[in-house]
């Protein structure tokens, strides 16, 4: 009796902390981590070489997640939005002159057809600092590995 | 009676939730621990400061490569020598020591000379013990890539997941001290091999290099000079303020243009058509690149 009350509280417990840690989840509890998703990206980088990943977990309506990139003149980059299979809309991955999305150098989604592609190459020359923004179309919620590598 | 022993139990099963809880982040605990005994430091560098200045330093990968571009060869006496390790004596000379040859490590990759590698990524390994961040490198396998020449992507890919997760965590648990010196420690090390190529073959190209780091140089005075409360980073200031001092001699200017979009075998591809204006007045660069060397000397050799 003394062992069946107390393995009910613990699952309850146990219970509890789960739900509680799924609610939180931007993706209602499917893995967000991104590790699958970078070891597929891996695979699609070719001759390209990783300079760094980014873990993606949007919220519906959030603000798009903005990181500061070094480009060099002269090399050539490639750029790859890898989706949490669970997303149900696709993370769009744009490159800027500045924070305030100033002018837009490239971009995985055109708006104009609505196709989103697998990768962004940008063959770049002018030497900076510049800035690449995710987020998921329409502002949805979301996961996913975003890839930044380069190649000479 | 039967309440008091339920309710004995409940506290019980609260008691072994958290254990079970915390038992999942244990290592992780652990980790936070030590790194909070030893994060003493003076230095009061904001996490955004911090964030937008690794962010906006160019990775090894990329110095590399430019300098491979220009049509330079391989030289491994350009590298910082690994000998003698004692002589980086506080945590922070070890930083930026394992900072240089993290760098060393992109340009021995990009060109392929594995062979070499071993060496260094020894001398990372005794840098990075000392520091308490080794366990973010498996350098049983990267020594054993290294020596039997391999794989050399793996052991680029591997360097670079290392070196990107140990950055991470030291920000994330506010060693960003750390971080900078590794930071300032990969480019100083970069800068310096694009230097001492340009002593020797004064190219446009190779001028316009050695005049891009304008940058990135701003960047690390910027932060050294905001931390110099602390005596070490103050120290640092006065070393790169020469460097700094050059650097405002040189006028870049850059013309945006609208890229172009191509769609290639169903890859999107744009063609930035930017362009980049660099103004060096006579004799800058050579001294600009004088005192880069003379910079490497001082703080790492």
């Amino acid at each position: 009796m003394k062992i069946k009350t107390f393995l009910y509280f613990v699952i309850i417990f146990i219970g509890i902390g789960g739900l509680l840690s799924v609610i939180s989840s931007p993706m209602g509890g499917s893995d967000c981590s991104g590790d699958s998703e970078y070891a597929a990206g891996l695979g699609q980088l070719g001759a390209y070489k990783l300079i760094k990943d980014y873990r993606v977990e949007q919220k519906k309506g959030a603000e798009p997640q903005a990181h500061m990139i070094s480009l060099k003149a002269g090399l050539k980059y490639r750029f790859l939005p890898i989706n949490n299979p669970d997303n149900k809309s696709k993370m769009i991955m744009s490159i800027y002159m500045n924070k305030n999305k100033g002018m837009m150098l490239a971009t995985s989604f055109n708006p104009a057809t609505k196709k989103h592609y697998p990768a962004i190459d940008f063959n770049c020359r002018t030497t900076g600092t510049f800035y690449l923004f995710f987020e998921m179309e329409g502002g949805d919620k979301g996961c996913g590995v975003g890839m930044f590598s380069v190649s000479n | 009676m039967n309440r008091l022993r339920s309710k004995i139990l409940m506290i019980g099963a609260i008691v072994v939730s958290v254990i079970l809880g915390a038992c999942s982040s244990s290592e992780e605990n652990s980790l936070e621990k030590e790194m909070n005994q030893v994060s003493t430091s003076k230095v009061k560098v904001s996490k955004e400061e911090i964030d937008q200045l690794i962010q906006s330093f160019p990775s090894p990968i990329e110095t590399s490569m430019i300098i491979q571009n220009a049509g330079n060869k391989f030289n491994s006496e350009l590298l910082l020598p690994t000998k003698k390790l004692d002589r980086f004596v506080s945590s922070y000379d070890k930083a930026m020591a394992m900072g240089a040859y993290g760098g060393d490590m992109g340009y021995i990759n990009i060109y392929g000379k594995s062979f070499v590698a071993a060496e260094f990524l020894a001398a990372i390994r005794l840098l990075s013990v000392d520091l308490e961040i080794d366990r973010f490198f498996d350098f049983e396998d990267m020594i054993r890539m290294a020596k039997s020449s391999s794989n050399i992507d793996s052991l680029q890919r591997m360097s670079t997941e290392s070196f990107n997760s140990m950055e991470k965590y030291l920000r994330e648990k506010g060693r960003n001290e750390l971080s900078v010196l590794i930071v300032f420690g990969t480019w100083l090390e970069g800068s310096y091999i694009i230097s001492d190529i340009a002593k020797g073959n004064m190219t446009p190209e190779m001028i316009n290099r050695v005049a891009e780091q304008k940058g990135s140089v701003a960047k690390i005075t910027e932060i050294l000079v905001a931390n110099s409360e602390d005596k070490y980073f103050a120290n640092l200031a006065r070393q790169v303020k020469p460097l700094n001092d050059l650097y405002g001699k040189v006028t870049i200017e850059t013309i945006m243009r609208e890229p172009e979009m191509k769609e290639i075998d169903g890859q999107l591809v744009f063609i930035d058509n930017s362009e980049t204006k660099i103004v060096t007045p006579e004799g800058i660069v050579d001294e600009i690149v004088e005192e880069t060397i003379k910079l490497r000397s001082n703080l790492l050799k």
